[in-house]
């Protein structure tokens, strides 16, 4: 029998009422002494002496599993009891060894065994790592010794100066806000200088703990990973507001709709209020994540071969509800009409979906939204039209200005949308611009280099 | 018209699962006939109880109307008990209908050759429960848990009382022979939890199939692998919709083949509406391992708060 043992004789025991191990075969006083009893004492494993009380007070025969552990292993044994002549008479008929710790509970007791802690790194004179000692992460094992510590870590141009002279003047030297690759602490390095009996550089020991990131600190150290380490937002703060807030929705919209019980129509309302503003604050969340990314210096997008008709019908797909809703009617070019272009799809879907739901949202009730799509030229086109009351030539500019709402509010919307769009669309080597329809609604046009 | 009555029960099962879904404590929709068969079940019990208590034929009983007006037969866990009974029984007969091999070729049959005593005992007393729910017979009251049979028992002791208390220390010591040989390793559920306990991960596969492996071990497997409790599992997979069911094998890690086989089983092809097979298919790979969860464990923590006041294990140990 895989994992479970079936004692060939059951190991018996006799729990009086009050709980006092009366009788014990030895393996049963083992367990025991192990849970800290004594013979003749309470019965020190609370699993069992559940199921002794319990016969003692009903007075009937039981048969349960029950789980027992000690500091080093757990079991899950079978145990049966009845009462006779005022003792709860047990028998342990089996055991099967219960393992509490997955793959995934050692990965997470690791990294909570490492709390970013000291540490220590000892290199030889040619800067290769010879040895490690205390709390180090757990990427750095010592399968990095012999390899040169440089990659260890990430230094910036004043960091990196400073440590050369450091090595070259065979002095101590301390550098803060190291990071260390791959993780995101910083940590305060201590450099000592090691010496051979004759007066030779023998190497250098490192002491790392860790410290917080100073203000400023890397505002001066340029290079991509430092334009990297400051995408904080998007990639890290973003998805830590994420998680309760799409808790927050769920939460909010079970109360709304009163799948947990009855409530008051109010109360509903308030629930709903809630969930509609933490979905605004997800909205503006998400747009400050791209906000930080469009205005990276380094900022990139691929360059994907498009067709715009096809963008133009998964928009109207991704917004047919909403604009269902509001009984507008999307209007897509023809399956047959197709205008290639060359830019990131995703980005192209993002700038369309931010252009179609303003215009729903900015429409009257049972109006019309077209996308519609051309080539001039090196030049795709893809348009979006409606009859709203349009964008007066004044605030055309001022539209793709950063929080601008052209004094809307209420509305959900951020004042980031077409900021981020017309960042992206040039980005992608287009433009993005908004000009009056023919009948009064606003046309937003999003061109792109055609393909 | 046939598309149109697919339709029509695709409402009502619709609506049966948001019903459910806004009030869980109402998780089981019993009807007038349900609650008639409930009520006669508990009768019956309680009668059966007396006679042993009394050692007397039961003519008049005493004790059913006036544990009736006492409330004590409105016990959650006692008409909770009896709800899965009558799962069970209606499972257990679909299952047969289904069933493409004999009960022989099943595994708590095999096992009955085990060379454990333990093993095949714990074997014959599922196989002997089995055959009772396929031929719906009455139910014995060895089948209660411990705790609601020694609650029920001293509860039919107190309402004898005051019609024969010249009577009253015989009966205690009826009540007390009865309970002393009672013996919980009978009941099926232990059985399964035991067999389950012994096999360790022997068999898992087939014990993950209800053809295989009997209503019994499978609904256990399930329990144990959820943490939920047998009767609340049969409860759940006896509903007219395969939502549940579903639900509980995705929360359960089952692949999409066998759980399908299951539901096939125990509810058949025929009997599945466009809606059930679609909400199948598309739902049990949509839905995550740990969403199936979190819904499980609400289910559970609604049974929980439904039953605890009835629980009668919750009195302070003495």
């Amino acid at each position: 029998m895989t994992g479970t043992s079936i004692l060939a004789q059951p190991i018996t025991g006799e729990v009086a009422i009050d709980g006092r191990l009366l009788r014990a075969d030895p393996q049963l006083l083992g367990m025991q002494f192990a849970a800290g009893g004594e013979e003749g004492g309470l019965l020190a494993i609370p699993a069992l002496l559940n199921i002794a009380r319990l016969t003692a007070r009903l007075k009937m025969g039981l048969a349960r599993s029950v789980v027992v552990a000690d500091a080093h292993e757990c079991a899950e044994l079978w145990v049966e009891s009845y009462w006779a002549n005022g003792v709860a008479h047990l028998s342990i008929l089996s055991s099967k060894p219960v393992n509490y710790t997955s793959d995934q509970d050692a990965s997470r007791d690791a990294e909570i065994d490492w709390l970013g802690g000291d540490f220590e790194a000892e290199v030889d004179a040619d800067g290769r790592l010879i040895g490690l000692t205390g709390d180090f992460p757990p990427d750095y094992d010592h399968a990095h010794i012999g390899f040169p510590i440089d990659g260890m870590f990430m230094l910036d141009a004043n960091q990196r100066e400073e440590w050369e002279n450091g090595w070259r003047a065979e002095r101590a030297f301390d550098l803060k806000n190291v990071q260390i690759s791959k993780l995101d602490s910083r940590y305060l390095m201590e450099s000592r200088p090691l010496f051979h009996r004759k007066g030779e550089l023998a190497g250098y020991r490192l002491s790392f703990s860790p410290c917080g990131l100073e203000p400023g600190a890397n505002e001066n150290a340029g290079g991509a990973q430092a334009g990297k380490r400051q995408i904080l937002f998007g990639r890290e703060l973003g998805s830590v507001l994420r998680q309760p807030l799409g808790r927050i929705i769920a939460n909010a919209e079970t109360i709304g709709v009163k799948l947990q019980g009855p409530l008051r129509d109010n109360y509903a309302v308030y629930a709903k209020d809630i969930a509609s503003a933490a979905k605004h604050l997800v909205a503006l969340v998400d747009d400050l994540g791209d906000l930080e990314a469009v205005e990276q210096p380094d900022f990139e997008t691929a360059l994907d071969d498009i067709e715009l008709g096809d963008v133009a019908r998964r928009v109207r797909g991704l917004l047919a509800l909403k604009a269902a809703d509001h009984r507008i009617d999307i209007i897509t070019p023809d399956e047959n009409e197709k205008v290639p272009a060359v830019a990131e799809f995703r980005r192209v879907l993002q700038i369309m979906l931010n252009l179609v739901n303003n215009a729903i949202r900015y429409s009257p009730d049972g109006s019309k939204v077209v996308i519609d799509i051309a080539k001039l030229n090196d030049v795709a086109c893809i348009t979006v039209t409606d009859q709203g009351d349009g964008i007066a030539v004044e605030d055309r500019e001022k539209a793709f200005e950063k929080f601008e709402r052209l004094g809307r509010s209420g509305d959900g919307g951020s004042g980031l949308g077409l900021y981020i769009s017309r960042r992206l669309a040039v980005a992608m080597r287009g433009d993005l611009r908004v000009s009056d329809a023919r009948d009064g609604g606003a046309l937003f046009a999003l061109t792109l280099p055609a393909g | 018209m046939e598309v149109a009555s697919f339709h029509a029960r695709d409402s009502q099962l619709l609506c049966a699962d948001v019903a459910a879904m806004i009030f869980p404590r109402a998780y089981f929709p019993a009807s007038d006939e349900l609650l008639a068969d409930i009520s006669a079940n508990i009768i019956q019990l309680v009668q059966m109880l007396e006679q042993e208590i009394t050692a007397n034929e039961v003519a008049n009983s005493p004790s059913p109307p006036l544990l009736d007006r006492s409330a004590h037969l409105r016990d959650p866990a006692l008409i909770d008990f009896m709800l899965a009974r009558q799962a069970e029984r209606r499972l257990e007969k679909r299952l047969s209908a289904k069933s493409d091999i004999a009960l022989s070729a099943t595994l708590p049959a095999r096992l009955l050759t085990n060379a454990s005593h333990e093993i095949a005992e714990a074997a014959q007393t599922i196989l002997a429960a089995t055959s009772l729910n396929r031929r719906s017979a009455a139910l014995e009251w060895r089948r209660l848990p411990p705790e609601l049979l020694h609650a029920l028992c001293w509860r039919i002791v107190a309402a004898v009382h005051p019609e024969r208390s010249d009577e009253t220390d015989q009966f205690r010591q009826n009540a007390q022979k009865m309970l002393a040989c009672y013996d919980e390793g009978a009941t099926t559920g232990n059985a399964v939890r035991k067999l389950l306990h012994m096999l360790g991960s022997d068999y898992a596969d087939e014990i993950g199939n209800a053809e295989k492996a009997g209503l019994a071990l499978f609904v256990g497997n399930l329990a144990a692998s959820l943490r939920l409790a047998e009767d609340h599992v049969l409860q759940l997979i006896d509903r007219p919709s395969i939502a549940a069911f579903a639900l509980l094998q995705r929360a359960a890690g089952s692949d999409f083949d066998p759980a399908m086989e299951n539901i096939r089983l125990l509810y058949g092809f025929d009997t599945l509406t466009p809606r059930d097979i679609t909400l199948f298919e598309d739902g049990f790979a949509a839905l995550s391992l740990e969403d199936a969860r979190r819904v499980v464990a609400e289910w559970q923590v609604a049974r929980d708060s439904y039953l605890l006041p009835g629980r009668s294990d919750m009195e302070p140990l003495s």
